[in-house]
């Protein structure tokens, strides 16, 4: 054994099978402790390596590349060499790239640095605001976690306007970043990365988005005016890129809509959900004054027209008369379903959710199943009910 | 299917909580850390020979509640036609074949209130007080 070149290698015990030392990697002394299986002590297969967490991770997964040394010695050079190798790819990974700083720096320069509100040595951290005529813009920038390599970007643009939207792009840039083109997150009813080419820089993101968002402001103003004066069953918390509305119309019904991103202010697609007695006239309303949609107006003005009545808002009523709870487990929400099989009986209407109710009625010996349609009797009222099967 | 469960029953409770049935003087879980078994107590009616007593029943909440009912039995001895004497069991068609989600602990207890004034003498599971009550009908 070269005590020259491990000089911090002591024995753990008379036999030679246990050593504890330390290995010295870049000036760094990392403690470990080895043990070697003796009956097998032409190869250092069965060698046990114990160390740090640090350590631990580094080897991980790089076992088999220790396993062919015959002499303590030559395994431990090895075992120097790996962890060398290790720790200058992990600090290649830490360092990026020099363009990568340098594309980042003319970036910054060219969206202005007094807009920068901070940043730290590493360029982990940045975070910008950005003044647009009639706007505010917030760009922010944060390196998440060195493992996951990640710099996210959110940009914050509120607008001047009256509604004063929050917008926030998150934009992750990969480690080759220039060369490789940056990951885009938006909330916008269309995606923004299609148009994007690998050359697109912060600013050009920016202004893209700016671009997407005028586009969008019409079908937002629609949308909003459904949100403010309506009750909104689903989605629960809309985002923007949210095209559907399911709002309660009062009497266990609801009406869903879908409306048409390249022309919110046209005929949108519409689903009453409820009991038939109610539905009925709805739907009747509904396909003859369909003809009469006004562009002029918004979705809301419009639908409450056709349907000849007011649609349940904010101010008038509250939000528990709608939210009603299925009768079986007594929550609204069931694994993100809501309660949308109602009793048709117009003095029970009591909602159900489908996989509830499919529990109950396949559980009653009257049931009578047809294809995959149950047909049962309400737990509440008894009056005749149908349900679907419920796969699970 | 716990979750949803577990939900339900803290539903119940807090229904009872807010707007408890008059002569149910007591629905709650026994002890804290297990929502499967409940106590209540049951004020007997008045005018009935069951008024000024009071019973305490437990209930056996089974995991598929409310798809199947809970097992509801009576720990303080009561003499009554359709109520076991030893064990307290309770013959109650809702608490068997009748049952539906529709009903909630707090109702079939009210079910069981209602039972004591009311006792169906064509299934007893006391034969003595039943005998007792058919003698009594006959009398009047």
């Amino acid at each position: 054994m070269n005590s020259q070149t491990f000089p911090l290698l002591i024995p753990e015990d008379t036999e030679g099978s246990s050593y504890l030392g330390f290995i010295t990697i870049k000036g760094q002394e990392i403690p470990f402790g080895i043990h070697i299986d003796q009956r097998n002590a032409r190869n250092l297969k069965n060698a046990h390596l114990r160390g740090s967490p640090e350590l631990c991770r580094l080897v991980a997964g790089q076992e088999h590349r220790l396993e062919q040394c015959s002499t303590l010695e030559e395994f431990l050079i090895d075992l120097k060499d790996l962890l060398e190798q290790l720790v200058t790819k992990e600090e290649n990974e830490l360092m990026r790239s020099g363009t990568y700083y340098s594309t980042l720096l003319e970036e910054l320069d060219a969206i202005g640095w007094d807009k920068l509100q901070s940043i730290d040595h590493a360029l982990k951290n940045i975070s910008l605001r950005i003044k647009y005529i009639g706007q505010h813009a917030l760009l922010f920038a944060c390196r998440e976690a060195i493992t996951y390599n990640h710099t996210v970007f959110n940009v914050l643009i509120s607008h001047s306007d009256s509604s004063g939207r929050q917008h926030t792009i998150k934009v992750i840039l990969p480690s080759s970043y220039p060369s490789d083109p940056p990951i885009v997150h938006v909330d916008l009813p269309t995606s923004i990365s299609i148009s994007l080419h690998s050359k697109s820089g912060l600013r050009k993101i920016i202004s893209l988005f700016q671009e997407e968002v005028k586009q969008f402001q019409d079908l937002w103003l629609l949308l909003e005016d459904f949100d403010n004066h309506t009750w909104v069953l689903e989605p629960d918390k809309p985002k923007r890129s949210d095209l559907m509305r399911r709002i309660a119309l009062g009497n266990h019904c609801s009406l869903q809509i879908d409306v048409d991103v390249k022309n919110p202010r046209g005929i949108c697609e519409c689903r009453l959900f409820g009991s038939e007695k109610t539905v009925g006239p709805l739907q009747d309303r509904l396909n003859k004054n369909l003809m009469r949609w006004d562009q002029s107006l918004t979705i809301r003005q419009n639908l409450e027209a056709i349907l000849e009545m007011n649609f349940p808002s904010p101010l008038t009523t509250s939000k528990s008369e709608f939210n009603v709870e299925c009768g079986i487990c007594y929550s609204y929400r069931l694994n993100d379903e809501i309660p949308s099989q109602t009793c048709n009986n117009e003095k029970c209407g009591q909602p159900f959710h489908r996989a509830c109710l499919y529990e109950w009625l396949r559980a009653i010996p009257t049931t009578r199943q047809s294809f995959n349609m149950l047909f049962g009797n309400c737990p509440y009222c008894d009056d005749n009910i149908t349900t679907m099967v419920v796969e699970k | 299917m716990t979750d949803t469960l577990t939900r339900r029953l803290i539903k119940e409770l807090m229904e009872f909580r807010k707007d408890p049935a008059p002569d149910l003087k007591d629905l709650t879980p026994e002890k804290e850390d297990d929502i499967l078994v409940w106590k209540a107590i049951l004020e007997g009616e008045r005018d009935t020979p069951y008024e000024g007593g009071q019973w305490k029943l437990r209930i056996n909440i089974p995991r598929n509640y409310p798809m199947a009912p809970p097992n509801i039995k009576f720990m303080t001895k009561i003499c009554h036609p359709n109520i076991h004497f030893k064990s307290g069991e309770i013959c109650l068609d809702v608490l068997k074949n009748a049952w539906s989600p529709a009903w909630t602990l707090q109702s079939a207890c009210i079910a069981i209130r209602l039972l004591l004034s009311n006792p169906e003498p064509s299934s007893p599971l006391n034969c003595d007080a039943d005998a007792e009550t058919r003698w009594a009908t006959n009398l009047l």
